[in-house]
């Protein structure tokens, strides 16, 4: 009889999901204009099926926009991918951030969990685990209510963005997007510098080296330049 | 089809990046300076796309106040730094830019 009194485990695990799912809802709202923006540029680019492939397998606002935004502007591909990659690579530092936290979760759970990994719920999450220690179901339900937000908000896009007119300026979402991030990413003097310098680096190339490819070089030596000046600072 | 591969090549990658560390972090770790570097390329790659995005118009440098790209900017750098929100800068800078666009031509 005992065991009757407490809670079956399925149960507590839904409750453990619909935890990080309440947790999130109010983040994941404010994805849905950056969604919108998004399924309106890639409509313009591929059909609707290539738009929501993307949002459902890269599930990565910013990369997915940038990519939407320079294949509008008629890029090559290979510096559309590797942009997108060179964006998304901070998602090993957040991947390498959680683990700690996901040591004692199940194995099976960490193909889950990867895919559902956003800045957002990334937020969320360590903001919950900080005070009482991680739990991917937490994460899972978090990551699920960004997921079902980001899939929404692109079908919106895509289905209703081609109605909306050029003159309301929807596409300085990316641009606007870029500086939020920017804020959100760049903390220190030091990435401040980088990213001055990357800017810079990139518009000087931009005469030289076709296309995209200059934001991708000034990038590489923006970032090598500052890792190197910390370790010669250190050594001095 | 070439583009449905660039979706996939993006995705996979993306994929790897998100589960690499998670799965195997526990037992490799990479070189302090490696996980510098990473630190410092989403910033910088932001910060050149940024960059091209509002200063090259028509394939040349715009650094005019006829550069609407450019102008929007202000606003937009105003309510980030104030508010760290997205959907408020977002908006701020469609709004800027629309009314910018139209002050301007």
């Amino acid at each position: 009889m005992e065991t009757a009194l407490r809670p079956a485990p399925s149960q507590n695990r839904l409750y453990r999901i619909a935890k990080g799912l309440r947790a999130t809802v109010p983040v994941a709202l404010s994805v849905v204009p950056f969604g919108i923006a998004y399924g309106a540029v890639a409509a313009q680019t591929m059909p609707t099926w290539q738009a929501v492939l993307m949002s459902l397998t890269v599930f990565a606002g910013t990369a997915q926009f940038v990519a939407a935004s320079m294949l509008s502007q008629e890029a090559a591909y290979l510096p559309v991918l590797i942009t997108g990659l060179l964006i998304n690579s901070r998602l090993l530092l957040l991947s390498a951030a959680l683990m700690p936290h996901f040591r004692s979760a199940p194995r099976r759970l960490h193909p889950l969990i990867a895919q559902l990994l956003t800045d957002e719920s990334f937020a969320v999450s360590i903001a919950e685990f900080g005070a009482r220690g991680g739990d991917a179901l937490f994460f899972i339900g978090s990551g699920l209510a960004i997921f079902a937000t980001w899939q929404a908000s692109t079908w919106i896009g895509v289905l209703f963005g081609a109605g909306i007119p050029p003159s309301w300026g929807l596409e300085y979402a990316l641009p606007a997007s870029l500086i939020v991030f920017l804020f959100l990413l760049v903390r220190d003097r030091r990435s401040v510098g980088v990213a001055i310098l990357a800017a810079l680096v990139g518009l000087a190339l931009q005469p030289l080296v076709s296309g995209t490819w200059s934001s991708l070089a000034a990038t590489l030596v923006a970032a090598t330049l500052g890792v190197g000046w910390t370790r010669w600072r250190s050594r001095s | 089809m070439a583009l449905t591969l660039l979706i996939l090549a993006l995705a996979g990658g993306t994929y790897a990046m998100r589960l690499l560390p998670l799965a195997l972090l526990s037992r490799v770790h990479l070189p302090a300076w490696v996980e510098d570097w990473l630190r410092l390329v989403p910033g910088a790659v932001l910060a050149a796309s940024l960059a091209q995005a509002v200063l090259y118009q028509e394939g040349r440098l715009a650094l005019t106040w006829r550069n609407a790209h450019l102008l929007a900017t202000l606003p937009t750098f105003l309510v980030a730094w104030r508010t760290r929100n997205m959907i408020l800068t977002i908006l701020t800078g469609i709004a800027s830019y629309a009314l910018l666009q139209r002050l301007i031509s």
